[in-house]
């Protein structure tokens, strides 16, 4: 491709007749992006919050008044000087000729050094309302298809009210969300490595944003037959597999093929249920030979009571559900009743738009209404908007509470036009025993305002991105909010929860992560995921609708084993993504293979033996398991606070602990059933494996662990190590 | 524990502490010249000491145990039938009966500890209280129901779904989640297209437990669950999809369990109603009332009436009074007065309010302003906001200068609704005025009487047509028929009820030591603009117990009532009658109040039908007040004590022991005092038997009765002395008579300058400015002195007389050589204002002076 011209390609499409009017150098469209290129107003230079010596921009230049009265009127008027524009401080420190902590940034012979110059000689006038307004940027190509060690440029056009029309290549700044696959300089050229995948480079002038899109194939392989692969992984054309057979083909991607009916009754046994298949289970669904097994056996699991306490753990982390730091006995009440609304939610299979309405519109006291519980943690107006916006639309909008936010669209006035949706949520009664107070009644208050913290505006409420809601005094701008978010043409809605189940079930979101949907963070599979979004608003957000779904495709019954054909690739699903079992999970699934139910410390009851892990109504019941391994404490919607990273600690946890030595020890427990029984060391081994990995025993495996047993003259201790060993071991602690 | 019985005197009909008094003059106000101490203890010394002796000087008068019943299981029986129950709690020794509410409940037990009920088979269906009779006296009461179904009580182990109980449809199972942890579950048979409805009684038989229900299938399927329907306590409605067995189970939210976590859990077919609508009626005339609930009819008749079934009945209420009421209500619901209907065959009745005037039915498309429905003053409404966000638009006319009382009942009526009433101009842009909660919380943790319901006062602005918007704040997002309100729009029509309540955190019954006294709280709830002072008397009551009339001052919500028994009065086990007067408003019964439980952070009380009395136990100690002792003045002679704003309250308390070797000081301040009264507090020493507390009645103090109570703390001796003559003591909270004294119009304020000096030195003489700022056209002469209740000393003050338009000026204050140091406890400048030679009024401040070395 060819590159375009450098100096100033001015398409001047549609000049305006008042043109001779507009000064040469606007401060809006051309000084502040001169600033914003060479970093003057980063985060990490005089656009931090307390600027930089004194001398403060906004973050990125989207406030231009302010960056004018900062540059121009304060201290005296001393950086700039219109008399002798050259002598200007900004200048000069711009260009290193007087000390400058930031360096030297600008070139006195450059192009941006002479717009800055003429525009101070011009008189440095400030932004004009009736300047034309930056409406847009665009970037030509915006998507491509490039070979490995290729390059593209890059078209930068920026596009005024007035019609005019801008090449600002050079005065844009860049960023790839993966340079290791395509990288871009500073002058929007696209250099991909060696390795193929999925890129997108952030394209940000004068506040405004675009985004090129690079797919890089692997290069081809003369070994690979695609559609004996699409065979073995049992991908169907006919269905949504096509949008994942065709990215594959895009990115000379095979998958893994399809994984064995044992791996498949583990993996999704354990993922709709958060339960280990029992050996009874597993020898029927290997044994049953009918087409539609798979089908029956998701529909058998999502009637299942722990498909529910599974999925209510997991709303229970997002939704806050938080009894820890309270220190409230009383909580308890309030957590166990949020966490059963949102299971018996999921038990009735509550369509997905109900369950979001329910608890964005809560009021009334917890016992009447449970979802109000949620307004126990989230009950300040950055926690609103961030906790809403996360949760149900899939967008981290923080960083718009003190400006705007560097990589979106969002602007403060977005983020508290957002809050005013909450501003009357009224709080009364209930007792304050701790931190904040318990059972509180939420009802609508007659007053509440959020106003602009910068120009102080009152803001009226809105949803994301709209305008504002039409409202009487006496409505819930709530109702207005959940109608708005939960209607079919939401643009986040629908598609936050079929990534957040597409990210369950596949481990990594079409968009990763999975609440961080942004124009520069692109889906890795568009089509795959406005599919599954269509799908499932025209199911009527039925979620297990949407589970079937993702859980019939192609992707969720491959292998975890990579093939030579997509070893590199972690981003087209080619391959079923290990993932260790949860916390909970992993707890429950010791008890069950030991039958050892886990005594969990309760108060102010205590929990019936056999409560199982993912039971638990909050997260403050002491157990150190569950910590060790990750769970949540549940301070923000983020599904991240739950870590899956490895530590010293979990494996001390699992060869060491009082907990895992009790339950191998039990006296009811399975081992020591095993070591009272008759059967057979070969029969039991049979057993065991199916318990601990849903599988048979391979025959050296088998042999293995006959001769251990045989070696060993305590036949408890004998099964103790041996499934000890099995409990320790990858294969049971991943989901593979 | 030896016990010293009462002292028998051979003066017949004269009990201890008469004897007391009338041995020892009672302590006399009096202007320097107090009577001597020392010969007042000398001569209350003789009759107890002749006691002492005759006893072996032993004594020992522990305050008495407060009875406190915990549970009582079951809690409930069925009509027809004997239950055999069992209690628990603290304090029940020598319990002799259960006592129900019910007087045709009738109780028998043979060792103390089971107890047979017999319920007659005409006892209605409802809630009724249950207390005991024990040693102690009266117990505090627990809830017992009545029902006409089959009662059973729960198996032992029924720990899991395999191991359910086996119980009967259309019966009632009695069980208990004894420790933490527990579940309990019950297996009923049930055949396709019935509609078994299941219902947990927990926290309305005062139970601890925070019930949970759920109902499997034979498969183990969980088909329902609920967690709260009545308040917290749980109802499933269930219709049944198969002859079969299935499975109810019932457990603690939070896995709690206790003894006190008892339950009962109705399993039946029959009709049950679940609310009316309206939930009102008029008085005396036969109203179509709509009944929602279950196996009501074949079918429902109403699209708003969502899962519930409806039927239209005909009820006439009676045109007066009101019987007692079989439903447990909760502190709020004192403001509402309501009548049983029993729907045939119902399992429990359902309480219908009752209104004085026509009840208006709010129409189903009022929901704009232009909608808006025209309702005339008086207006009862009686409304239902089916919808979440529905807006009830109302019209009325008022003219200019029209006082309208706003309230609207939608808690206090059972509907899960926060109310919020809106007046706003005939164009429904303008607001006028915005009701919302009833937030003020007279009764505190002890009888928590807020509730969310709107009331309030407007004054009409013009005349002219207004609109009247009435909305909820909370609600459910699905349509809910039981979103029921009453609005009421009345004028100026002065009301009250009166509930009576303990005086402490605690369940506890009026029971009084033979010889002294007990004392409870009358709180008044004041409605419609009465704010004038509400007379309590009791009625009834036996010989030898006295209730002195007390009277809720102009504006005072509440005040202490005491009831006083003789030392030789007979025993007594049953119920305080009071009634409350207020000359604009009528008079009215009072209700009792229990605390359910102590320590809930927010409260746990409830009413009850009757307000328990017994006699029990024997006083250690007693203390009389007086707040009328006449006034020595060195001038005008022996004065009556008048009481006005700007004046002074003196009371003299005479204490008096059962035991006079054991002398303890006691400690007085006082109770019940209007909220513009600071309370005070003085110390009665050890070895003295009299002393004040005074009271400064400051001139915001509006004219009017008043009465308040004298608390006193000390110890007394609980056991005889060991063997080093030490004797074990308990802290004792008591209280005197009542202190009626009525505020009259002030005719001056006496005020000191604020430079006044507030030290002397001894041998020292100083000049203190003050005021007697007139008022209520008074001119006379005012004249100033030094005093205190019971002496000055130390300082003397040279009199000052204002005349004519004077009122301002200087006493001289002279300190002996030897005052006593420090601060004298009450003293004042104390004036009179003089009519004709005749020291008519009084005014008084504190002087707050120091003597210094």
């Amino acid at each position: 491709m060819s590159r375009p011209g450098f100096l100033s390609i001015v398409l001047l499409v549609a000049l305006p007749a008042s043109s001779a009017e507009i000064p040469t150098v606007s401060f809006r469209n051309d000084v502040v992006p001169i600033l914003t290129r060479h970093a003057c107003n980063s985060g990490g230079c005089h656009g931090k919050a307390t600027g930089q010596n004194g001398f403060r921009l906004s973050l990125l230049g989207f406030e231009s008044d302010f960056d004018y009265r900062a540059l121009v009127l304060e201290s005296r008027g001393r950086r700039v000087f219109r008399g002798a524009a050259d002598d200007s401080l900004m200048l000069a420190k711009a260009t290193g000729r007087v000390p400058h902590g930031g360096g030297r940034r600008i070139e006195p012979d450059s192009e941006d050094y002479r717009v800055l110059r003429d525009w101070i000689s011009s008189g440095a006038p400030g932004p004009r309302l009736d300047e034309p307004q930056l409406e847009r940027i665009t970037v030509t190509p915006d998507r491509g298809v490039l070979d490995t060690a290729s390059s593209i440029d890059l078209l930068i056009t920026a596009h005024y009210s007035d019609g005019r029309q801008q090449d600002v290549t050079q005065r844009g700044l860049y960023e790839s969300n993966a340079p290791d696959i395509g990288d871009v300089d500073h002058l929007a050229h696209v250099t991909t490595a060696s390795r193929g995948g999925l890129f997108a480079v952030m394209v940000r002038f004068g506040g405004q944003i675009a985004v090129f899109r690079g797919t890089v194939p692997f290069p081809p392989r003369a070994d690979l037959n695609m559609s004996s692969a699409l065979k073995a992984a049992r991908a169907n054309p006919d269905s949504l597999d096509r949008h994942l057979i065709a990215q594959w083909k895009r990115l000379n991607v095979a998958p893994s093929p399809a994984a064995d009916d044992e791996t498949f009754i583990r993996r999704i046994t354990l993922d709709i249920s958060g339960t280990l298949p029992t050996p009874d289970e597993v020898t029927a669904y290997v044994a049953d030979s009918s087409s539609d097994k798979k089908s029956r056996l998701v529909d058998r699991l999502l009637e299942r009571p722990e498909h529910a306490s599974y999925f209510a753990l997991k709303w229970a982390d997002i939704l806050q559900n938080r009894g820890r730091s309270y220190s409230s006995r009383r909580q308890r009440e309030g957590t166990a009743l949020l966490t059963a609304w949102a299971r018996d939610s999921i038990a009735a299979n509550k369509p997905y738009d109900q369950f979001v309405s329910e608890i964005l519109t809560a009021t009334g006291s917890q016992e009447r209404n449970p979802p109000t519980v949620w307004y126990r943690s989230v009950r300040t107006t950055q926690e609103y908007v961030e906790s809403v916006a996360q949760a149900f639309l899939g967008v981290r909008i923080q960083c718009a509470q003190c400006h705007h936010h560097p990589a979106e669209r969002w602007s403060q006035a977005d983020y508290y036009s957002f809050a005013a949706n909450f501003a009357r949520v009224g709080r009364k009664g209930g007792f304050a025993d701790a931190e904040v107070p318990t059972s509180e009644v939420i009802f609508l208050k007659n007053d509440g305002e959020v106003a602009h913290p910068r120009t102080g505006v009152v803001m009226q409420p809105r949803p994301l991105g709209g305008p504002d809601f039409q409202l009487t005094r006496y409505d819930d701008p709530r109702r207005a909010l959940a109608k708005w978010m939960t209607s079919p043409d939401n643009p986040f809605f629908a598609r936050t929860m079929a990534n957040r189940m597409w990210g369950h079930f596949l481990g990594r979101g079409i968009v990763h992560p999975i609440d961080d949907s942004r124009s520069t963070n692109p889906p890795s599979n568009p089509a795959l995921l406005d599919a599954l979004a269509r799908e499932f608003v025209e199911s009527g957000y039925d979620v297990r609708h949407l589970m079937r779904v993702i859980t019939g495709s192609a992707a969720y019954g491959l292998s975890s084993k990579s093939t030579p054909f997509n070893r590199d690739d972690i981003q087209s699903f080619a391959r079923f993504e290990l993932r260790r079992l949860s916390a909970e999970v992993l707890l429950d699934s010791i008890s069950q293979v030991l039958e050892v139910p886990t005594v969990f410390a309760g108060g102010p009851g205590k929990f019936p033996l056999g409560t199982r892990a993912i039971d638990l109504p909050d997260e403050n019941v002491p157990i150190s398991f569950l910590d060790v391994f990750g769970r949540p404490s549940r301070t923000s919607a983020c599904e991240c606070e739950r870590s899956d990273d490895p530590a010293l600690a979990q494996a001390l946890e699992l060869v060491n602990s009082k907990e895992i030595q009790r339950k191998l020890t039990a006296a009811d427990g399975y081992v020591s059933r095993l070591s009272a029984n008759d059967l057979s060391h070969a029969d039991n081994v049979r057993e065991v494996f199916l318990k601990v990995f849903a599988r048979e025993p391979r025959s050296e495996e088998s042999q293995t662990a006959i001769e251990f047993l045989e070696s060993e003259p305590d036949r408890a201790e004998a099964y103790r190590t041996l499934l000890w060993s099995l409990l320790a071991t990858n294969e049971f602690i991943f989901n593979h | 524990m030896i016990r010293i019985r009462p002292v028998s005197t051979p003066n017949v009909g004269m009990d201890f502490w008469t004897l007391c008094v009338r041995q020892q003059p009672r302590p006399q106000v009096s202007h320097g010249n107090a009577l001597s101490r020392s010969s007042a203890s000398r001569q209350v010394a003789v009759p107890l000491l002749v006691s002492a002796i005759l006893l072996g000087n032993c004594a020992a008068f522990a305050a008495q145990p407060n009875p406190v019943l915990n549970n009582v299981f079951p809690a409930g029986g069925q009509a027809g039938t004997s239950v055999d129950v069992t209690i628990a709690g603290s304090g029940l020794t020598n319990v002799s009966e259960l006592r129900c509410s019910h007087p045709a409940i009738t109780c028998e037990t043979e060792n103390g500890k089971l107890f047979r009920l017999t319920i007659p088979a005409d006892v209605p269906n409802g809630h009724y209280d249950l207390c005991a009779v024990t040693g102690n006296g009266l117990s505090s009461v627990r809830s017992f129901i009545v029902r006409h179904l089959k009662e059973q009580s729960e198996a032992d182990a029924n720990d899991t779904l395999d191991a359910a109980s086996a119980v009967s449809l259309d019966s009632v199972t009695n069980g208990r989640i004894e420790k933490a942890g527990d579940v309990d579950h019950f297996a009923v048979e049930a055949k396709r297209g019935q509609r078994v409805v299941i219902e947990c009684h927990a926290k309305r038989i005062d139970s601890k437990l925070r019930a949970v229900l759920e109902v499997y299938d034979s498969a183990g399927r969980r088909l329902a669950v609920n967690r709260g329907f009545f308040g917290i306590d749980p109802l499933i409605s269930f219709d049944v999809p198969v002859d079969g067995v299935y499975r109810v189970r019932v457990f603690d939210l939070v896995y709690s369990g206790s003894a006190d976590h008892i339950y009962r859990l109705s399993i039946d077919t029959g009709p049950r109603v679940a609310f009316a609508v309206p939930a009102f009626v008029q008085r005396g005339a036969t109203s179509r009332v709509k009944l929602y609930g279950w196996n009501l009819s074949n079918e429902s008749t109403d699209s708003d009436a969502g899962r519930f079934e409806t039927v239209d009945v005909d009820i006439t209420p009676p045109a007066t009074g009101v019987s007692a009421s079989p439903f447990r209500l909760g502190p709020p619901q004192i403001e509402t007065t309501g009548f049983a209907y029993h729907y045939p065959g119902s399992h429990a009745p359902i309480r219908i309010g009752l209104s004085d005037v026509p009840v208006t039915r709010a129409v189903v498309d009022n929901h704009s302003p232009p909608a808006a429905q025209p309702i005339s003053i008086p207006a009862e409404v009686s409304g239902q906001l089916v919808t979440s966000g529905e807006l009830d638009w109302f019209k009325l006319e008022a003219r200019r200068g029209e006082v309208l009382w706003v309230d609207a009942f939608g808690e206090r009526i059972g509907a899960p609704v926060d109310l919020d009433v809106t007046i706003l101009d005939a164009s429904a842009e303008r607001e006028l005025a915005r009701f919302t909660d009833q937030r003020q919380n007279m009764g505190g943790i002890r009888f928590p009487s807020a509730h969310s319901d709107p009331s309030g006062r407007w004054l009409v602005p013009a005349d002219g047509q207004y609109c009247v918007l009435v909305r909820s704040l909370i609600g459910s997002s699905d349509d809910d028929p039981r979103q029921v309100y009453r609005l009421s729009v009345r004028r100026e029509e002065p009301d009250f009820d009166l509930a009576v309540v303990p005086r402490r955190d605690d369940p506890a019954a009026l029971n009084i030591p033979r010889g002294g006294r007990a004392i409870v709280d009358v709180l008044a709830f004041r409605r419609r603009g009465l704010t004038g002072a509400i007379r309590v008397s009791a009625r009834n009551l036996p010989v030898g117990v006295e209730c002195p009339d007390v009277w809720l001052g102009p504006g005072v919500n509440r005040v202490p009532l005491v009831v006083t028994a003789a030392e030789r009065v007979d025993d007594f086990t049953g119920q305080l009658e009071l009634e409350g007067h207020a000359a604009s408003a009528g008079t009215k019964q009072a209700r009792g109040g229990t605390v359910v439980r102590k320590g809930e952070p927010t409260g746990w009380s409830r009413l009850t039908d009757q307000i328990g009395m017994s006699i029990a136990g024997e006083a250690a100690i007693r203390i009389t007040a007086d707040g009328h002792g006449m006034r020595k003045h060195d001038l005008y002679g022996d004065l009556q004590v008048r009481h006005s704003p700007g004046s002074m309250l003196d009371v003299a308390v005479q204490v008096d022991r059962r035991e006079i070797d054991y002398q303890a000081p006691v400690t007085i301040t006082g109770v019940g005092l209007p909220s513009v009264i600071r309370n005070q507090k003085a110390t009665i020493p050890a070895g003295r038997s009299s002393g004040y507390v005074s009271f400064y009645l400051p001139p915001t103090l509006a004219v009017g009765q008043y009465t308040i109570v004298i608390q006193g703390q000390t110890t007394v001796p609980t056991g005889p002395p060991d063997g080093k003559g030490v004797r074990k003591t308990e802290s004792v909270t008591i209280f005197t008579n009542p202190v009626t004294f009525s505020v009259q119009p002030a005719a001056f304020i006496v005020d000191l300058d604020q430079d006044a000096p507030q030290r002397i030195h001894r041998g020292e003489v100083l000049q203190v400015k003050y005021s007697a700022r007139r008022v209520n056209g008074f001119l006379s002469k005012i004249h100033t002195e030094l005093f205190a209740p019971d002496e000055v000393r130390g300082i003397r003050g040279r009199g000052v007389t204002f005349v004519g338009q004077t009122n301002s000026g200087n006493i001289q204050i002279i300190a002996n050589d030897d005052a006593p140091l420090g601060r004298q406890p009450f003293l004042r400048l104390f004036a009179v204002g003089v009519l004709e030679d005749e020291a008519v009024y009084h005014g008084s401040c504190f002087l707050p002076i120091e003597i210094v070395e």
